[in-house]
């Protein structure tokens, strides 16, 4: 690798980027190379420089006025704090299944009292007859009996 | 001895309703948010208000949150956002102030410029310890964003890149470019210290 490339690959090698036959270049390189040395001594330097001034420290408080801020911006924007919107969430499931089995039940039962109307006014066939008198646990005792006694 | 939960397990505890678990992630990243802000914005004015932005901003989506990246890189990404936002802000605020003139400029698309002082210069009015950070500032936010991540936060390439939602090659080329604009931008201090 020529002196350009390998002075291109010093970025990557600072930061224990480069393996194999990559990094046996540019270590070898090194050996010698008195102006990559002071480029990568200057990488350091950067390094250096900013992690000494990342010197930031928060109060001992901050974590549970940050905490307090956040339920006084919710509790005013209306927003939902996890426990309400896991609540709130497992209400909607609820209702759904709710209203689903509600129309389910009263599909079934529309369909059993169209089933027997029919029955009763002479419109279904034999075969319908004789299901609707099979089944009976699916329509009323009431139903059956008073759709033998009208046929009769 | 009992061992203190890891970030999925405070994560996992938040989403199922444990407001006290979003503290604990507060208390664990309060000092890396505040500094990864200070470092790109250049001074200490708002840091805490800006840190509890970013806790804000966590607080909002995290029940959304899928670990389909670790949650600091998650958490490092809100917070380059929000710096990336306020410096939008403060350039508006700029453009339409006296000061516009007579300030550093920081735009995305802006070259450092020939007319800052030069790291000399600073060096008679600050710290020497300030001189890097004044150069950190001379960078284009994107530049500047990969070089505190992976300089300050000692975060590898692939995490940058999932951080950023960059490519790891478009995270080498920017840390290299960043490295060499400050070079430049700190030769003659380096002379100096030679």
């Amino acid at each position: 690798m020529k002196h350009q490339d390998i002075q291109n690959r010093l970025s990557e090698y600072i930061d224990g980027e480069l393996a194999g036959p990559v990094l046996s270049a540019v270590e070898a390189h090194l050996s010698t190379c008195s102006e990559c040395v002071g480029i990568v001594s200057q990488f350091r330097n950067i390094r250096a420089g900013i992690k000494e001034r990342a010197d930031v420290e928060l109060s001992g408080s901050f974590s549970a006025n940050a905490l307090r801020s956040i339920r006084l911006q919710i509790d005013e924007s209306g927003n939902w704090t996890p426990a309400e919107f896991i609540a709130r969430r497992t209400v909607l499931a609820l209702s759904i299944v709710v209203l689903l089995l509600v129309g389910l039940t009263s599909f079934n039962f529309q369909e059993e009292e169209i089933s027997v109307e029919r029955y009763l006014r002479g419109e279904a066939s034999d075969s319908a007859e004789s299901q609707i008198l099979f089944n009976g646990d699916e329509i009323s005792k009431d139903d059956v009996l008073m759709a033998a006694v009208s046929k009769q | 001895m009992k061992q203190s939960p890891d970030d999925f397990q405070l994560v996992r505890a938040f989403q199922s309703g444990d407001e006290k678990a979003f503290e604990e992630l507060i208390k664990r990243y309060q000092r890396q948010v505040a500094n990864i802000i200070y470092l790109t914005l250049g001074n200490r004015h708002a840091v805490e208000d800006l840190t509890q932005e970013v806790f804000i901003r966590a607080f909002r989506s995290l029940l959304r949150f899928e670990f389909d990246a670790s949650f600091y890189s998650w958490l490092y990404r809100i917070t380059v956002n929000l710096c990336i936002d306020e410096i939008r802000r403060r350039r508006i605020k700029r453009t339409f102030s006296l000061e516009f003139f007579s300030e550093e400029r920081m735009s995305e698309g802006e070259k450092p410029s020939k007319k800052i002082p030069t790291p000399a210069d600073a060096l008679l009015e600050s710290e020497k310890k300030d001189i890097v950070a004044s150069a950190l500032q001379k960078l284009r936010p994107p530049h500047r964003s990969v070089l505190i991540l992976r300089e300050y936060e000692d975060l590898t390439y692939e995490e940058i890149a999932q951080t950023l939602r960059i490519s790891v090659q478009a995270v080498k080329s920017r840390i290299f470019r960043a490295r060499e604009e400050m070079r430049t931008l700190l030769k003659e201090y380096f002379q100096e210290r030679t």
